[in-house]
């Protein structure tokens, strides 16, 4: 299911109005109190309708992209977002409620950012291709890029054309976005023959569990934060098990001034590490990185 | 012509009783009703609170063993696929249209549709035992009015068919 058509009136016809050309590239849809709703693609941001967004109306927006089950998605909500059905992420700027300093629900919502999910079927297919050529079989890789330059769009695709030359994947789907898996255990997106999908499994957990119970020949994670997540990963290589994972970054030295990664990557937990930009389009490669050679 | 008198003599008994039984029905419907929501309100809980399931899927659920009740609720989580209903008209929509309801029981279940879905886990469980309670208050109401009038009007009723075919007599 399309991201807008998750939206009430009048926003959802204006949409389905849109030209043609513009629908295809638009990436996020933005909803702020007492402002117009703004659409952004590579080609700017404008206006959906000029009519502000009320409270009222935005509550509403929300309540029903969480299907009308506030109580269900309690856990996204208080990390400040939610997904919906076809891996489509809505980050949700609001007052966090903080107790004994962990934030325990949002309220006075503020705005709504829905960033549509797409699966793009080929750069996997090509990069990997790339990535044999150089020598590089199931091992360790890591995709890096600032948000919306294409991570998991990429990654999504890779783990479609593993699994269907024959390799058992496991993904870890913490946030429901890779899968965009839709209620009845069904994937929203192609993720080839041979995928097992472990959906709302927080990484570290999902990662061993996976190891143990599902016998992956590799795992795919996304958003590689902390050292948590990092050892994990080090445990799935250390059990002969291949990892596709992405993280947040714009250059190798990104990843190198934080010492957690840098030791991670020296050590050889990834044996190649590309980063990604947004232009000239979402998902260009634009370096390929070999961390073996970068001691 | 004796005959003919105890055929319309046993007709008006008839009559009498079945006006009797007509009368007492609308009690027995609202306990049956609100032992009914009961049910759905009990089974809902664990669906909601525990499992987390989504409200459409939790609501069908909750509602699946209770015919009296099941077809409403399949056909109100039909309309939230539309992104544009509104649950809590949708709701009262729905209580309007079941039977054997009083406007007390109207107006708790359409207070519990305005909150339906819309706090966290937590609210959401003190909301479903609070409207619990409330059904089981409004449940002994309606099974002591079924014991006290919903017996007093078919009596009556029988006892008048039976004067009139005295008189008659």
């Amino acid at each position: 299911m399309e991201a807008w058509q998750y939206l009430p009136n009048p926003w959802r016809e204006a949409i389905e109005n849109l030209p043609r050309d513009y629908f295809a590239t638009l990436e996020e849809i933005r909803f702020r109190i007492h402002r117009p709703v703004y659409l952004y693609g590579p080609g700017g941001c404008r206006a959906l309708l000029q009519e502000p967004v009320s409270p009222q109306q935005l509550e509403q927006v929300l309540w029903v992209l969480a299907d009308h089950s506030m109580y269900a998605r309690g856990d996204e909500l208080r990390q400040g977002f939610l997904t919906l059905k076809g891996g489509h992420r809505v980050g949700i700027a609001g007052r966090a409620v903080v107790e004994d300093g962990r934030v325990t629900t949002l309220t006075q919502i503020s705005g709504l950012n829905i960033r549509i999910a797409r699966a793009v079927q080929g750069p996997g297919r090509a990069l990997w291709e790339r990535l044999q050529a150089a020598g590089i079989e199931l091992g360790g890789v890591l995709l890096v890029s600032p948000p919306r330059a294409g991570k998991t769009t990429l990654l999504r695709d890779l783990v479609r054309v593993l699994s269907d030359q024959g390799r058992r994947v496991v993904v870890v789907d913490e946030r429901s976005e890779i899968a965009g898996l839709g209620g009845a255990g069904i994937s929203g997106h192609d993720l080839g023959l041979h995928t097992d999908v472990l959906d709302g499994w927080p990484k570290v957990q999902g990662i061993e569990v996976a190891i143990r119970t599902l016998g992956p020949d590799l795992v795919a994670v996304d958003e590689l934060g902390g050292p948590k997540d990092l050892e994990a990963v080090w445990k799935a290589r250390h059990s002969g098990v291949g990892v596709l994972a992405t993280m947040h970054g714009d250059s190798r030295q990104d990843l190198l001034v934080r010492s957690e990664f840098r030791q991670v990557l020296l050590e050889g937990a990834f044996d190649a590490v590309l980063t990604l930009s947004a232009n000239p389009a979402p998902g260009t490669v634009r370096e390929v990185w070999f961390p073996d050679g970068a001691a | 012509m004796t005959g003919l008198k105890v055929v319309a003599a046993l007709a008006v008994v008839g009559a009498a009783l079945g006006l009797g039984r007509l009368a007492a029905r609308p009690y027995r419907a609202r306990v049956l009703t609100l032992e009914a929501f009961q049910r759905v309100m009990r089974r809902l809980q664990p669906l909601m609170v525990r499992n987390r399931l989504p409200l459409p899927s939790a609501l069908v659920e909750a509602a699946r063993a209770q015919p009296l009740l099941f077809s409403a609720i399949e056909s109100l989580v039909a309309t939230l696929g539309n992104p544009d209903a509104d649950l809590a008209r949708q709701w009262d929509q729905m209580l309007e249209g079941i039977p054997g309801l009083w406007e007390d029981d109207r107006a708790v279940l359409r207070d519990f549709g305005r909150i339906l879905g819309r706090t966290d886990a937590e609210a959401q469980q003190a909301e479903l035992a609070a409207v619990r309670e409330e059904l089981s208050r409004l449940t002994l109401e309606a099974r002591r009015h079924e014991a006290q009038d919903g017996r007093l009007y078919p009596a009556l009723i029988s006892a008048m068919g039976v004067m009139v075919v005295i008189l008659l007599l």
